[in-house]
C-alpha cells in the first residue's frame, strides 16, 4: 500500500497550482518519478519509488476497470 | 477534497460510488484535444503520469454547490443529432473556428442522465448546469472561452431538459435520410444501441418488450423518437441542417447558428479539412450515400418506414417552412 506520506504529497499536489505545473511538464515516466520523490522530499514527505509506482498502478487498474 | 479542482480541470467521468454520485475530474489542455471525440482526447491525457497519478474527485453535490457560486457564461452552442449525419465533420469545423472549445459527446453527460433518470427535472436541470458549466472553466491565464457541445445521438431524447438547462443557448439538428442513417448504424451499432436496456429505458419500453425486438425496429424506433423531440422543441434558437447542405452551406451555416466570424485563413484552414473523413481524418471523404441505400435490407426499409419516416417528413417539412430554409436556398 502507499504511504500515509505520498497520500498527504498527492493531497498537496492536488491544491498547488505550482506544483502542478511543474509536475504536468515533465512526460516522461523516469524524470517524472524522479521530480516526484526530490518535490516530496523537500517538502519532509517520506515515500519511495515503489509507492509512487505502485500508486500509478492502481491508478491505471482504476481508470481501466471503470466500467466493470 | 471539498473544494473543486483547479480552473483549468475538466470533468472525465460521472460514476456512481455507494449512494453518491461522483466527478472524476483531469487536468485538461484544450488546444492539445484534436481528438474526433472528448473522450479520446481524456484517454491521451492519461498516458500523461501527472493525469494518471492525479486525478481528482469529487461529489456531484460539491460540483452543484461550488458551482452556483462562480459565474460561467452559458455554452454557445449545442449540436444535436441523428448520428452517422455529418455531425462529426460540424465538430471539426467547430474546434477549428476562433476561440473555442468543443466537448464532443463527452460520456460524463450521458452517464449523468442516465444515472439521474429517477429524479426530479428540476434536480436534473440544476446538476446538468453544474455539469456542463465545468467545460467552460477558463484556465487562470485565458479569457472565457466560448464552448460548445456536440451530444451523444441518443441524447437528443433528453433535449428538453438540456434547453431547460440552458434556455437561451442556440442549437443545431442534423437530420439525414433515416434509412441511410439506419444502414450505417446496423454495420457499425453505436454503443449505446448495444445495450438493449438502455434503448428501451429510452424509448419507455419494459427490458423484456425491448429485448424481443429486431435491432433494425430498436433503432428506427429511436431515430423516429429524436426527429419528434427535435420537431416538437423547435424555437427561435433552433437551427435545422440536412445532411446535403453540409458540403456547400456548412460554414454559414455555423456562422448564423452560433454567431462565429470566420477569418479567411480559419475557412482556408477549415476547408481543407472537410476533404478528409471526420471520424478518420487521414482518409480522404467520399459520398457514400448510394452505397448505403445499395445496403439496405427490406428489414431496414420496412422498420423505417413504419417507425422513422413519419416523423423524418414531418421535420423535413417544417425545416422547408422555416424562413431561414429560403433563405439558405437563396445563398
Amino acid at each position: 500500500m502507499p504511504s500515509s506520506d505520498w497520500e498527504c504529497f498527492r493531497e498537496l499536489v492536488l491544491h498547488d497550482h505550482a506544483l502542478q505545473q511543474q509536475l504536468r511538464e515533465t512526460p516522461d515516466w523516469t524524470n517524472f518519478l524522479a521530480l516526484v520523490l526530490r518535490l516530496g522530499a523537500e517538502r519532509g514527505f517520506r515515500f519511495t519509488a515503489a509507492d509512487v509506482e505502485h500508486a500509478m498502478q492502481a491508478a491505471r487498474r482504476a481508470w481501466l476497470e471503470r466500467w466493470l | 477534497m471539498s473544494a473543486l479542482p483547479p480552473d483549468g480541470w475538466m470533468p472525465i467521468r460521472v460514476y456512481r460510488q455507494d449512494t453518491q454520485i461522483m466527478v472524476d475530474w483531469c487536468a485538461f489542455d484544450w488546444q492539445r484535444a484534436v481528438e474526433p471525440f472528448f473522450d479520446q482526447a481524456v484517454d491521451r491525457e492519461l498516458m500523461h503520469p501527472f493525469n494518471a497519478l492525479f486525478r481528482a474527485q469529487t461529489s456531484l453535490d460539491t460540483l452543484v454547490a461550488r458551482q452556483s457560486s462562480a459565474y460561467i457564461p452559458p455554452p454557445s452552442g449545442f449540436v444535436f443529432h441523428m448520428s452517422r449525419c455529418g455531425s462529426t465533420l460540424v465538430t471539426r469545423m467547430l474546434q477549428m473556428a476562433p476561440h473555442t472549445r468543443v466537448a464532443v459527446e463527452p460520456g460524463s453527460i450521458s452517464m449523468l442522465l442516465r444515472l439521474t433518470a429517477d429524479r426530479s427535472d428540476e434536480e436534473r436541470v440544476a446538476l446538468l448546469r453544474a455539469l456542463l458549466s465545468a467545460f467552460g472553466r477558463a484556465s487562470s491565464a485565458d479569457a472565457p472561452p466560448r464552448y460548445f457541445f456536440k451530444f451523444d445521438a441518443w441524447d437528443t431524447c433528453d433535449l428538453p431538459l438540456i434547453r431547460r438547462a440552458f434556455p437561451d443557448t442556440p442549437w443545431m439538428f442534423l437530420y439525414r435520410d433515416p434509412l441511410e442513417v439506419l444502414v450505417s448504424q446496423m454495420a457499425l451499432p453505436s454503443g449505446t444501441l448495444l445495450s438493449r436496456f438502455d434503448v428501451g429505458a429510452r424509448l419507455g419500453l419494459d427490458p423484456a418488450t425491448a429485448f424481443g425486438m429486431s435491432p433494425e425496429e430498436l433503432c428506427a424506433r429511436l431515430l423516429g423518437m429524436c426527429c419528434r423531440v427535435a420537431l416538437e422543441n423547435l424555437d427561435e434558437h433552433a437551427v435545422l441542417v440536412d445532411y446535403c447542405q453540409l458540403h456547400n452551406q456548412l460554414f454559414d451555416l455555423l456562422a448564423r447558428a452560433f454567431d462565429i466570424t470566420w477569418t479567411p485563413e480559419d475557412m482556408r484552414h477549415a476547408r481543407r479539412a472537410t476533404r478528409f473523413h471526420a471520424k478518420q481524418p487521414t482518409e480522404l471523404f467520399t459520398d457514400d450515400t448510394d452505397r448505403k441505400r445499395r445496403m439496405a435490407t427490406e428489414a431496414m426499409s420496412a422498420a423505417v418506414e413504419r417507425w422513422t419516416r413519419g416523423p423524418y417528413d414531418e421535420l423535413v417539412a417544417a425545416h422547408r417552412n422555416r424562413d431561414s430554409y429560403k433563405l439558405e436556398q437563396a445563398t
